[in-house]
C-alpha cells in the first residue's frame, strides 16, 4: 500500500508541474563549482566560499539572478540570457517578462539563452559549460569546455576568443565528424543569437572562476580577504577585454586565394611534405599519405582500445596518456581529452570546408598546442596548402608512395 | 461484471467516434501541405476571401459604369461616385497584394501566390488607369480598364483559392498512391472492426446470464470457422496483390527515373549531410556543394537521391511526401520522389539512432522552377567557395532578427 501511495504522489506531482511549455525552465540549475575544480581548493573552504561568492556576485547564482558585470561587452548587457530580467534594478517585485518580434513580425516571449542551452546543449557541455554533461563520457571527440578560454575553430589568432560569427557558424552548421549537431533547422535565428550570448556568458564566467581559483591557490585559508578586490577586478577586466577584442583579431589573408591549379597544388604538396625551407611538420601528425596516421601519434589500435572501449571513466584517458608518454607519442589535446589528427583524404573538415576556414585552420592553428599556428607562412603559401588539402580527397595519388603523380585538371577546377 | 455488452458497447462507441472523426482532421489523419505551413493558412484564406469580395465590388462598379454608358447618363456626379468607389478598391487591394507577394517570397505554394501577386498588381494598375480616365470624364475609355481590373482581381482570388484547395490535398504522386492504399485499408479494417464489434455486442447481450437459462457447451462450428478464416485470408491476398504496383513504382530499382542523382544524402549522428552534384552532375567529385540539413529540389521533377549512412541505421522520412527509406551503413540506396507543391517540408529521421535522434531534423525546400533551384545552388556554391573574411554585415544578416 505504501508504494502505491508513493506512486500516486509522484503522479500528482507530475500533474501539478505539468509537462507543457517545454522551453520554460521550471527549476533553476545553480552554477555549482565544477567537480573537476573542487580539488584545487579542496582544503581551503574559506577561499572556496570566497571565490564562489565573488563569482556569484557578478554573474548571479542561478537563472533567477543571472546577470553580467556592467561593461561586459555582452549583447545588450546580457538581456537575452533568461526569459525574465529586472530592467530597473531598484524596482521590487518579480522580474519582467521579455518579448521580441520575429521575422514574421509576431510578438514572441523570449525564451532566453539559459533555457535554450539547458534543453539543447547542457547534456554534453554541462550546466557551467565545463564539458562534463551526462552524455559527455560517451562522446568522441569530447565536448568543449568553455571555461578555459581555448576554442578550436576560430577566425581569430592563437590565444584569442572566438567572434560571434565563429560561434554562430558552429551552432548553425555543427562540427562535421563530431557530435556537435547543426542547429540551423532546429532553432530560429533569434534563438541562436540567444545561445551565442549564453555561451559567451559561460565562457566569461568560467574563465573568471578559473582565474580566481588560480589566484587563491597559493593564499592561506585563514584570511580569504587576501584575495583582494582590485586583483579580482583586474582579472575580470582582462577577461572582458579579451572577449571584446575578438572581433578585431580576425585574421584576414593578405592576398586573395590563389585559384586552384596543378602548380599551386604541387607547391602545397611540397609544403605539406616539409620539402621547403620552412620545413613544415604536417606529415608528422597527418601522415605521409594525409590519413591522420602520423608517426608522432600513438597507434590507432591502442588509441581505439582506450577511447572507444566499453569503459567510460576518465581513468582510461590517464592510462592512454601514460602509455603514450612511455612511447613518447602524442594522444590528446589542450584539455587532456583524446583526439586524432584529421584524416585529410576524406574531405571532411571539422572547422568548415570553405577555403577561408581551411586558411584559418592552417594560419591560426587549432587550440593552443594541438595544431600549431603557421604565421611564418605567407598568405600565398597558405592558399597553396589549402588548394592541396582540398584536392587531396579526390586525388589520393598526390601522396602515393613513389614519384608524385601530376594532378589532373579536373581536381584543379575547384 | 454482469453487463459486458454495456462495456463493449462503450468501447465500441469511442472507437467508432474516432474512426468517424479521423477523416475530418487533416493533420491527425493524413498530414497535408498545411502540416508544415500552418502559419500561412490563415493569411492566405483571409486574402483570398478579401480579394474575392473586392472582385464582387468591382463587378458592381462595372455594372454601374456599363449602365451609365447605355443610358448616356454621364454627369460629373455619377462619374465622381464611380471614381470614389474605384479609389476605395485601390486602397483595399494594396495590402492584399503585399501579402500575396510576401507569401510568394516565402516559397508558399509559389506558383499560385506568384500568380495572385501578379494579378492583383495588374488589377491595381488597371484600376488606376480607370481612375485617370474617369478624371478626364472619359467613361468610354475607363470601361475596359474597369473590366480588366475585375478580371485581374478574380484571377488573383481564384489563384489563392486554388492554392488553398491544393494545399489540402496530397503533395506528391507517391502521396496520392499511398493515401489511396491507406484509405482502402482503412475502409476494409473499418468494416471488419464495426462488424466484429456488432457481433460481439449482440452475442454478449443475447447470451447474457439469465435465470432459468443453463449454459451450453459448444464444440464449435466448422462452417463458421472456415468462413472467418477464409475472409481474412482473401482480404490479405487482395491487399497483397492490390498494393504491389504502388510498391514497385516507389521502391523497385527498375522504376527509378533516368535522371542523374541530384544529391547524396548521408545520415550521421545527428544530422543529414547533403552533397549536391555540382555542374558535372555527379556526386563524389571536387565540384560538389555541401549542405547540412537542407535538401533542395525542384517542383514536379522526379528527384533521385543516393542515401547513405555513416554510422548507424537512419531513416529518410518526409511525411508530406510519404517517402520513407532506411539508410543502411555500407549501402548506397537510390531513392526517388517528386513533390508537386513548392514550399518547405520537414525531413526527419524515422529510425531511433541515438540520444540526439530528435534533433535530426532537416528541411526539404521545394523550388517552383529549375531556375529558382539553380539560383539557390549558385548561392550555396558561392558560400562554399568563400575564400575571404565574410563581410560583417552579410554575416550578421544570417542571424537576422535581433530580439
Amino acid at each position: 500500500m505504501k508504494s502505491r501511495s508513493r506512486l500516486l504522489l509522484v503522479l500528482a506531482a507530475l500533474v501539478v508541474c505539468g509537462c507543457g511549455e517545454m522551453l520554460e525552465t521550471h527549476f533553476a540549475i545553480p552554477y555549482s563549482r565544477s567537480p573537476d575544480w573542487e580539488g584545487l581548493l579542496g582544503e581551503k573552504p574559506n577561499l572556496q566560499a570566497k571565490v564562489a561568492q565573488e563569482v556569484d556576485k557578478r554573474f548571479g547564482s542561478d537563472v533567477n539572478t543571472i546577470k553580467v558585470p556592467p561593461g561586459s561587452g555582452l549583447r545588450d548587457e546580457g538581456l537575452h540570457l533568461a526569459a525574465r530580467a529586472r530592467l530597473d534594478e531598484k524596482a521590487d517585485g518579480p522580474a519582467q517578462r521579455l518579448v521580441y518580434r520575429d521575422q514574421e513580425g509576431r510578438l514572441l516571449d523570449q525564451v532566453g539563452g539559459h533555457a535554450i542551452y539547458q534543453r539543447n546543449c547542457l547534456h554534453c557541455h554541462g550546466a557551467t559549460g565545463d564539458g562534463l554533461g551526462v552524455t559527455a563520457p560517451f562522446l568522441f571527440p569530447r565536448p568543449r569546455d568553455f571555461r578555459r578560454g581555448i576554442y578550436k575553430f576560430t577566425s581569430t589568432g592563437t590565444g584569442s576568443r572566438p567572434t560571434r560569427d565563429d560561434l554562430r557558424k558552429t551552432i548553425r552548421h555543427g562540427l562535421d565528424q563530431t557530435s556537435m549537431p547543426a542547429y540551423a533547422a532546429l532553432l530560429t535565428p533569434a534563438e541562436i543569437e540567444q545561445v551565442i550570448d549564453y555561451v559567451q556568458f559561460l565562457g566569461l564566467r568560467g574563465e573568471f572562476e578559473h582565474r580566481l581559483i588560480q589566484e587563491a591557490k597559493d593564499l592561506a585559508d585563514e584570511d580569504p580577504d587576501a584575495l583582494e578586490a582590485d586583483i579580482i577586478e583586474e582579472d575580470l577586466q582582462f577577461l572582458v577585454n579579451t572577449w571584446k577584442e575578438a572581433s578585431e583579431r580576425v585574421v584576414k589573408p593578405d592576398t586573395s586565394r590563389t585559384p586552384s591549379s596543378p602548380e599551386s597544388i604541387a607547391r602545397g604538396r611540397e609544403l605539406f611534405l616539409g620539402k621547403t625551407k620552412e620545413q613544415l611538420q604536417c606529415a608528422a601528425c597527418h601522415g605521409t599519405r594525409g590519413r591522420g596516421d602520423g608517426a608522432t601519434w600513438i597507434d590507432l589500435e591502442t588509441f581505439n582500445h582506450y577511447v572507444l572501449g566499453l569503459d567510460v571513466s576518465r581513468e582510461r584517458f590517464k592510462k592512454l596518456g601514460e602509455i603514450a608518454k612511455s612511447k613518447n607519442k602524442k594522444w590528446g589535446d589542450d584539455w587532456g581529452d583524446p583526439v586524432r589528427p584529421a584524416n585529410l583524404s576524406k574531405g571532411h573538415y571539422k572547422g568548415g570546408e570553405r577555403p577561408i576556414d581551411l586558411f584559418w585552420r592552417i594560419r591560426n592553428g587549432i587550440g593552443q598546442e594541438l595544431m600549431p599556428a603557421h604565421s611564418n607562412l605567407s598568405s600565398a603559401q597558405v592558399w597553396d596548402l589549402v588548394n592541396f588539402v582540398l584536392a587531396l580527397p579526390y586525388e589520393p595519388n598526390l601522396l602515393a608512395e613513389g614519384p608524385a603523380q601530376p594532378a589532373p585538371s579536373t581536381v584543379a577546377g575547384r | 461484471m454482469r453487463h459486458w455488452s454495456v462495456f463493449f458497447g462503450l468501447v465500441f462507441a469511442i472507437a467508432l467516434g474516432t474512426f468517424v472523426y479521423a477523416p475530418f482532421d487533416n493533420d491527425w489523419w493524413l498530414p497535408n501541405y498545411w502540416a508544415t505551413h500552418r502559419q500561412y493558412e490563415a493569411p492566405m484564406t483571409a486574402t483570398a476571401a478579401a480579394l474575392r469580395n473586392l472582385a464582387t465590388t468591382q463587378e458592381g462598379i462595372v455594372t454601374e459604369a456599363e449602365g451609365a454608358k447605355t443610358t448616356q447618363d454621364t454627369n460629373s456626379d455619377r462619374l465622381a461616385g464611380l471614381t470614389r468607389r474605384e479609389r476605395e478598391i485601390v486602397e483595399r487591394v494594396g495590402p492584399h497584394r503585399v501579402t500575396a507577394a510576401d507569401l510568394a517570397s516565402r516559397n508558399v505554394l509559389t506558383g499560385r501566390t506568384r500568380t495572385a501577386a501578379k494579378a492583383s498588381s495588374e488589377g491595381l494598375a488597371s484600376a488606376e488607369r480607370a481612375i485617370e480616365a474617369l478624371g478626364k470624364e472619359d467613361l468610354e475609355g475607363a470601361l475596359p480598364h474597369l473590366q480588366a481590373a475585375r478580371v485581374s482581381l478574380n484571377e488573383a482570388a481564384s489563384a489563392l483559392e486554388l492554392g488553398l484547395d491544393e494545399a489540402r490535398r496530397p503533395s506528391s504522386s507517391i502521396a496520392r498512391d499511398v493515401d489511396h492504399l491507406f484509405v482502402v485499408i482503412f475502409l476494409i479494417t473499418g468494416v471488419v472492426f464495426v462488424g466484429t464489434h456488432v457481433a460481439l455486442i449482440y452475442a454478449t447481450w443475447r447470451f447474457r446470464a439469465r435465470p432459468g437459462h443453463k449454459a451450453v457447451h459448444s464444440h464449435g462450428n466448422l462452417a463458421l470457422e472456415v468462413v472467418w478464416t477464409l475472409i481474412p485470408a482473401a482480404i490479405l491476398i487482395f491487399l497483397g496483390l492490390y498494393q504491389v504496383g504502388v510498391w514497385a513504382r516507389i521502391k523497385f530499382h527498375s522504376a527509378l527515373p533516368s535522371t542523374p542523382p541530384l544529391a547524396k544524402v548521408t545520415g550521421r549522428q545527428f544530422q543529414w549531410i547533403i552533397r549536391y552534384a555540382g555542374p558535372d552532375k555527379q556526386t563524389g567529385t571536387a565540384d560538389d556543394v555541401l549542405a547540412v540539413n537542407e535538401l533542395h529540389v525542384v517542383k514536379d521533377e522526379p528527384t533521385v537521391i543516393e542515401l547513405e549512412s555513416q554510422d548507424v541505421l537512419h531513416s529518410f522520412f518526409v511525411p508530406q511526401v510519404r517517402i520513407k527509406q532506411d539508410a543502411v551503413p555500407g549501402l548506397t540506396i537510390p531513392v526517388w520522389f517528386d513533390v508537386d507543391k513548392a514550399g518547405q517540408y520537414e525531413l526527419i529521421c524515422a529510425e531511433l539512432c541515438g540520444w540526439g535522434h530528435n534533433t535530426m531534423l532537416a528541411k526539404l525546400v521545394v523550388h517552383e522552377t529549375r531556375a529558382d533551384f539553380d539560383e539557390w545552388l549558385r548561392s550555396a556554391q558561392a558560400a562554399r567557395d568563400q575564400d575571404r573574411v565574410p563581410n560583417q554585415v552579410a554575416a550578421g544578416s544570417e542571424g537576422a532578427t535581433q530580439p
